[in-house]
């Protein structure tokens, strides 16, 4: 869902030669825009599905331990060496991350999106083909 | 480094639709400078893969959590540490 409408002032064109297109930038009104003596300046500011320090909320924050699963090991150590290989960079995999749609974002495990993000990264590289994974995982 | 440690800066409150390290919550607001970092490649050209030359400076700046959040219920006097790129920087307004 495209807010952008509600910012015209503040729609930024992406960096030149950048193609967003796999990305959709999600752009809201700003609910804590800084007051009114800020209005009109930032009234309002892009926010990423990740860029949510400060957005008010009631539920407190989940502060157990878990135990990690064989897959999120892996996965931690699968970035590790794609990074080593110089195959993607840290940058690159948060850029992923910050381009998963909304729903998913919000429902996904911390490391459902370091996966979403690999994937995305080496399909636009050319390392994975499109659909490449699915049909492995599905022998 | 354009900025020295205990000069005030204000964020920049521009938007920006690809990837880059500045939250919304510090955009527009005025902190001051507590420690320069050093200078880094720029994530938000090697999000994209560019090699994020030349490095740009890398600040540690508080804000006054009263600044950030003079709305919220739980008061505090508290200051709030972001770490922010120096094309992110401008002269306290």
């Amino acid at each position: 869902m495209t807010m952008r409408a509600r910012c015209p002032d503040l729609a930024a064109d992406p960096a030149p030669g950048v193609d967003h297109s796999a990305s959709p930038v999600v752009t809201r009104a700003c609910p804590v825009a800084g007051g009114s003596h800020r209005k009109g300046r930032i009234g309002c500011v892009e926010r990423g599905v990740q860029d949510r320090g400060g957005l008010p909320t009631d539920e407190l924050i989940d502060r157990s331990e878990h135990t990690l699963e064989d897959w999120e090991v892996l996965t931690d150590a699968l970035a590790g060496a794609l990074t080593r290989r110089g195959l993607m960079n840290v940058d690159e995999l948060r850029r992923g991350i910050e381009s998963m749609p909304r729903d998913e974002y919000e429902q996904a495990a911390y490391y459902e999106r370091w996966l979403f993000s690999i994937e995305t990264i080496l399909t636009e590289k050319g390392v994975l083909d499109a659909g490449e994974l699915d049909r492995r995982a599905a022998g | 480094m354009t900025y020295r440690v205990g000069e005030p800066v204000t964020v920049a409150a521009r938007a920006h639709a690809g990837h880059h390290r500045t939250p919304s919550y510090v955009k527009g607001k005025t902190g001051r400078v507590e420690r320069v970092h050093a200078a880094f490649r720029n994530p938000e050209a090697r999000a994209y893969g560019d090699d994020g030359l030349p490095e740009i400076p890398l600040y540690m700046v508080s804000f006054a959590r009263s600044d950030l959040w003079p709305e919220a219920r739980a008061g505090g006097s508290h200051r709030v540490y972001v770490d922010v790129f120096e094309h992110w920087l401008e002269e306290a307004r």
